[in-house]
């Protein structure tokens, strides 16, 4: 299993520093130049039930990194072609902080970077094709990454309806799938609402992690996801045994191909910050990864019994303790 | 040839003898006495004087006892003088009567010589230099005469010192002086087994003195016969007064005895005085009192793990009685397992050990325990992190009686720290990290002569972290239930029967493991272990066929398992899985002093390595060594060779300031490494009574099949986890030591250049680029300099300063937001993390390091035993060495700053011996 976030493991290892060491004083030396930095996506998202139905979305953002402050990089062009010879162009938005960027709950965005989309109905581009990235920068730079799309891959022995089911309450569920042919790890994500006092001042709760490549690959959910809130003990000691009652959770789980999972697993350890694998080279650094998703919500009650057989289904049998 | 003629001769020979010297007119008369004896012409002289004078030989190269003529200041300075001008204003300058015939002389010869500083003797050493004279102190004259044509020194002397129960005596003193020269003498140690050997004796009279603490000094006479091989047996008789001079020699019997016996291996030694003498933190450190010596980098403050000769930290093999400890570290490395009341000794051997050694490919460090003498004591110490308590006794007669056992002798000891309300007045919260071991060895000997000895050892270190503020996230008032805990227990012994002759049978069997995990214990589905195991069982048998022939071979089977594993979300940041594997390997290793001037080692060892999934590797480890002698055996050049190979190994990540071992043997994951070390150099021991010892010694060694992380390992390919590159390295070491006088201690210069080629997957590239980098450890210059003095009031003051350039690191170049897509809305969350731009690996260094450490040790001995209390302080002029940097990454600017290693640092302690 591999997490994104180390800080806990970090801190226990470097925690013996704090016994004897000192400051050292500040002392500015020359900045290196800026660098431009690029995240390409390209996701099929498939049906959890009928991965016939299928739809593609790329997406790009690309920025010119101050040191750890980003600003935009317009002007740019962004085109990924298939070893079948089609080929997406993305389109620059003028909107990037809605269209592309996630929202910061009770808060705004700095300046993300140029960002560039394309959506296309059905599967652009095959799985198990190789894709290939050509990023054109306005000062004639160029940016270049390839990458193997993920095979496909459906949840087994789910019941849902219309992409939802039911968890008894304090329960959770494994989910079981498949595994995706060309696929170096998963990544699971739950968005969690309704946990009450458990997570009082904000609206919904992401955890995530990212899990190994593996013949009979599962998810134990919600336990599975709880590395990173581990410091919030209350919190991570509920949702160990289930999900609470009243709460719901949407839950993604995505294949991901060699260039993800290498951007999004820890790497060295680094004091200063995480050091990752790039995918994408030239006149800037970066990642362009592939996945396969599938996407479904779950919803902690008991059954309804006026609901009769129109109440939701539940998922499946509950995860034992 | 006429008696005229002869007579004539005669005369001016004795007229030439009579250009004196100091021509005194007491002198006059005794040089006029003198040179009646001469030989003018054999047939002219009284038969007394002529057989006197038959039996005056001349030497060179004489270290002469302070006092006497040949050790006076000679204070000459010639240029191109005749021989005899010269020996004339030798006289004249130094004061001392010389007498010469000048027909023995070259008349031709010219000399030079600048030796104003320099003694008499070694001033004859050379203006005798090319002639066939030798120089003989006699009297009150210095006389030049011929050389004696010399007989082949190879007389060989070989004993065992014992005691009066017949219990073998290892480290006494054995001194040789031929009975009719009180200006030389030799000297060597007993082994673990009471033996000794003197080579390349000229035959005659020898005085034998034989001397341990606790023991009385026995002498005795013995007769060398032209080439003969004497054997004497010695027995100590027991008397409880230190005898003088004994301490001070018995490093240097033990010095002399490698130097003259061992060909090929580099070794530097600790007892357990000097360990005590070294300052350090806290209290006294056999693996933290490594690093001083040359060819050993420690790259911080804050680990005892040491690099020697560019070799990985897991590339020591480290023996605590022969039974190897994984992890010998505690505290994280302020300090390690072996408690200082348990080490007798530390041996480092840092290159070219012999072929009874394996499994690991850089060093060997062998600490011995320390089991006191028999008698019931107690010894304590008190620091500001640990205590400890030593317990030391004997058995009954009674019961060595029924178990048929004599000299039985054990020692217990135990160890608690307290670093945690130390910590509590520095820290917001205190350091929750506590320590506790338990040393324990026993050593008995049979009826029959034969040695029995057991060693034990358990420890455990545990961080409690519920109470590291850092760790308590956004509940405080939770107390998280985290078990962080590792340690080592071991266990071995060994039976020993002695051979006739220094030989020696002997069979072991030893457990070794280390343990750690990390597990939060809240949810039991996360957690983290490492854990490495090795048994193993062996027989050694060692003979001296004759006194020049030592001859080891022997046998090992060892059974290693791996278990390492994470679980729940822990990053996977090393490679998990468990093996086992089972080894065997067997030895045969040959010492030839071939004479006084050669010494030879040859040796063989082959390891077979068969893990229980995968292929069986075989590894055949030719050592090759040869040391030549000069300068009458005090000077020596050597060099050796040899293949090592490695089956068990750390996957620990160097670069990081702390990181814990993660130990795993070879097999499906990682190769069997194979390294190649040649190594060649000059020692010799320089002064009076061996007073300085001088190593300097360049190598080159190269590591095949070294193991890395590989960060961006195939999930699904268990044969990716690591990366396989090589290694190599090449440098100097220098050691200048002196262990006479009131000043004792040691200079060591290190000169090391190691490098690494890796595959560099984290690169991004499917076709991994190949890097040469140099590794962490890798110090290009590294200097000690480690010094012990007696000051007034009884005080002894040790003091250590280390000089080094800077350890390499990779400098983060940039940062950067890193952009992920969610899955669940496919957006971008541009502040998921901040990336790291790295440039060159390990391509910067950091500044130099200093650091001066002293120390003060006060002993009352008392009539129940003694207390020393003891002073230290680390780090005297509180330099800031950089332990790391880091980089503030702002608009327009860079800001860099970081955290040093240890600054001032004052600590205090007491021990106490009940006896």
């Amino acid at each position: 299993m591999i997490i994104r976030s180390p800080s806990l493991w970090t801190s226990a290892l470097l925690a013996p520093l704090a016994l004897g060491s000192c400051e050292l004083a500040e002392v500015e030396i020359e900045p290196v130049p800026d660098l431009v930095v690029a995240a390409v996506s390209v996701v099929l998202t498939i049906d959890p039930l009928d991965p016939s139905r299928v739809d593609t979305r790329a997406f790009a953002l690309l920025a010119v990194s101050e040191q750890t402050f980003a600003r935009e990089l317009p002007g740019a062009s962004v085109t990924i072609v298939g070893e079948s010879g089609r080929s997406l162009h993305l389109r620059e938005v003028s909107d990037p902080l809605v269209t592309c960027v996630t929202q910061l709950e009770g808060g705004t965005r700095p300046p993300a970077g140029s960002c560039h989309v394309a959506a296309v109905p059905g599967a652009h581009f095959a799985p198990g094709e190789r894709l290939s990235l050509m990023v054109e920068l306005p000062d004639g730079g160029i940016l270049r990454g390839e990458s193997r799309m993920p095979g496909i891959f459906t949840p087994t022995a789910l019941s849902l309806r219309d992409g939802r089911c039911r968890l008894d309450p304090d329960t959770g569920y494994r989910f079981n799938w498949a595994h995706s042919a060309g696929s170096w790890a998963y990544l699971a994500e739950a968005r969690l609402v309704g946990l009450g006092d458990l997570w009082p001042n904000q609206e919904s709760l992401l955890l995530e992690t990212t899990l190994r490549r593996d013949d009979e690959p599962q998810l134990a959910f919600p336990r599975d996801l709880l590395f990173e809130i581990v410091d919030r003990w209350e919190l991570a000691r509920v949702l160990h045994q289930g999900l609470p009652a009243g709460a719901s959770a949407q839950i993604a789980v995505g294949a991901l191909d060699r260039n993800w999972a290498n951007w999004v697993r820890l790497g060295r350890i680094d004091l200063e910050g995480e050091v990752r694998i790039p995918s994408v080279f030239g006149d800037g650094t970066g990642m362009f990864g592939t996945a396969v998703r599938w996407k479904l919500e779950v919803e902690s009650r008991a059954t309804d019994p006026r609901a009769g057989d129109d109440d939701l289904p539940l998922c499946g049998p509950a995860l034992e303790n | 040839m006429s008696a005229a003629t002869a007579g004539g001769r005669s005369a001016r020979r004795t007229r030439m003898f009579a250009r004196l010297l100091r021509p005194r007119p007491a002198r006059i008369a005794t040089l006029a006495a003198i040179a009646t004896l001469l030989p003018g012409s054999p047939a002219g002289l009284a038969g007394q004087n002529e057989q006197v004078l038959a039996a005056l030989t001349g030497e060179t190269g004489i270290d002469p006892e302070p006092g006497t003529l040949l050790a006076t200041v000679s204070r000459l300075s010639v240029e191109q003088a005749s021989l005899a001008d010269a020996l004339a204003r030798l006289a004249e300058s130094s004061r001392v009567q010389i007498a010469f015939s000048p027909t023995l002389l070259p008349g031709a010869l010219r000399v030079d010589c600048d030796c104003t500083t320099l003694h008499v003797a070694r001033t004859l050493d050379r203006l005798l230099a090319h002639t066939e004279l030798g120089y003989v102190e006699l009297g009150s004259q210095v006389i030049i005469v011929p050389k004696a044509v010399r007989s082949v020194p190879d007389g060989v002397l070989r004993g065992r010192v014992r005691s009066e129960v017949a219990i073998p005596l290892e480290d006494a003193t054995v001194r040789l002086r031929p009975a009719a020269d009180t200006t030389t003498r030799r000297l060597t140690g007993t082994d673990r087994l009471g033996f000794f050997t003197f080579h390349d004796l000229l035959p005659g009279r020898y005085s034998l003195s034989v001397g341990l603490i606790g023991y009385a000094l026995h002498e005795q006479t013995v007769e060398i016969p032209q080439g003969a091989d004497l054997e004497v047996e010695v027995t100590l008789a027991e008397q409880a007064v230190e005898l003088e001079g004994v301490l001070a020699e018995a490093r240097r019997s033990r010095q002399r005895e490698r130097f003259e016996r061992s060909g090929g291996v580099t070794v530097q030694e600790f007892n357990a005085r000097e360990l005590k003498a070294i300052p350090g933190i806290a209290e006294p450190d056999a693996i933290k009192s490594v690093e001083v010596l040359p060819g050993v980098t420690r790259v911080s403050d804050f680990t005892a793990a040491f690099n020697v000769r560019g070799g990985s930290a897991d590339q020591n093999l480290i023996l605590l009685d022969g039974v190897p400890i994984f992890n010998p570290f505690h505290a994280m490395g302020l300090f390690s397992v072996f408690n200082g009341d348990m080490v007798q000794r530390a041996e480092l051997h840092s290159g070219g050990f012999p072929a009874e050694y394996g499994g690991r490919t850089s060093s060997v460090l062998l600490v011995e325990s320390d089991l006191g003498d028999g008698d019931f004591g107690v010894d304590a110490g008190l620091s500001l992190i640990a205590s400890r308590a030593a317990v030391q006794g004997g058995l009954s007669q009674g019961v060595q009686d029924r178990l048929g056992l004599a000299n039985a002798r054990w020692r217990v000891s135990g160890r608690r720290s307290y670093l945690d309300l130390v910590t509590r007045p520095f820290l917001d919260a205190a350091f929750p990290y506590s320590l506790m071991d338990l040393q324990a060895g026993f050593e008995a000997w049979t009826k029959h002569g034969d040695r029995i000895r057991i060693t034990g050892y358990s420890g455990r270190d545990a961080v409690d972290l519920h109470d590291l503020e850092i760790l308590r996230g956004s509940d405080p008032e939770h107390i998280p239930d985290i078990d962080w805990s590792w340690g080592n227990d071991a266990i071995g012994g060994t039976w020993t029967r002695p051979m006739r002759g220094g030989g020696a049978l002997d069979v072991h069997g030893s457990f070794s493991r280390f343990q750690g995990e990390f597990d939060f214990g809240e949810f039991q589905d996360v957690r983290a272990r490492t854990g490495i195991s090795e048994s193993s069982v062996g027989v050694d048998h060692s003979r001296r066929p004759t006194g020049r022939l030592n001859w080891k071979s022997g046998l090992v089977v060892n059974r290693a398992a791996h278990d390492n594993a994470i679980e729940g979300g822990i990053p996977e940041a090393f490679p998990v899985g468990r093996e086992a594997s089972t080894g065997s390997s067997v030895y045969s290793q040959l010492e030839w002093k071939a004479n006084a001037r050669w010494l030879l080692e040859g040796g063989l060892r082959l390891d077979y390595w068969r893990p229980d999934e995968a292929d069986a590797t075989t590894v055949i480890s030719p050592r090759f060594a040869v040391k030549r002698y000069f300068r009458d055996g005090d000077w020596a050049a050597r060099a050796a060779a040899g293949r090592y190979s490695q089956s068990i190994l750390s996957m620990r990540d160097e670069e990081l300031p702390f990181s814990p071992d993660w130990w795993m043997s070879s097999g499906s994951k990682a190769p069997v490494v194979v390294s190649d070390h040649i190594q060649g150099g000059v020692e010799a021991f320089v002064g009076h009574h061996d007073e300085w010892f001088v190593a300097l010694e360049g190598y080159y060694r190269r590591f095949d099949g070294l193991s890395g992380r590989n960060w961006a390992d195939d999930p699904e390919d268990p044969d990716d986890d690591l990366l396989v590159g090589e290694g190599r390295s090449y440098g100097a070491d220098l050691i200048v030591r002196r262990d006479v006088g009131e000043t004792t201690g040691w200079l060591s210069v290190s000169l090391l250049k190691a490098r690494r080629t890796f595959p560099d997957t984290g690169a991004g590239l499917e076709a991994a680029p190949i890097i040469e980098y140099p590794p962490v450890f890798d110090r290009r210059l590294d200097v000690d300099l480690v010094l012990r003095r007696a000051l007034p009031l009884e005080i002894e003051a040790g003091l250590r300063w280390n000089f080094g350039t800077g350890l390499p690191y990779t400098r983060p170049l940039g940062a950067f937001e890193i952009y992920r897509a969610q899955m669940i809305d496919l957006l971008v969350d541009p502040t998921y993390a901040t990336g790291i731009v790295y440039g060159p690996r390990n391509g910067e260094r950091y500044p130099v390091r200093h650091r001066m450490d002293i120390s003060f040790r006060k002993t009352w001995e008392k009539g129940w035993g003694r207390i020393t209390p003891h002073v230290s302080i680390v780090n005297v002029y509180n330099r800031k060495n950089v332990l790391f940097y880091s980089f503030n990454f702002r608009p327009e600017v860079t800001v860099r700053t970081g955290s040093s290693m240890i600054p001032i640092l004052p600590t205090i302690g007491v021990e106490v011996s009940f006896r």
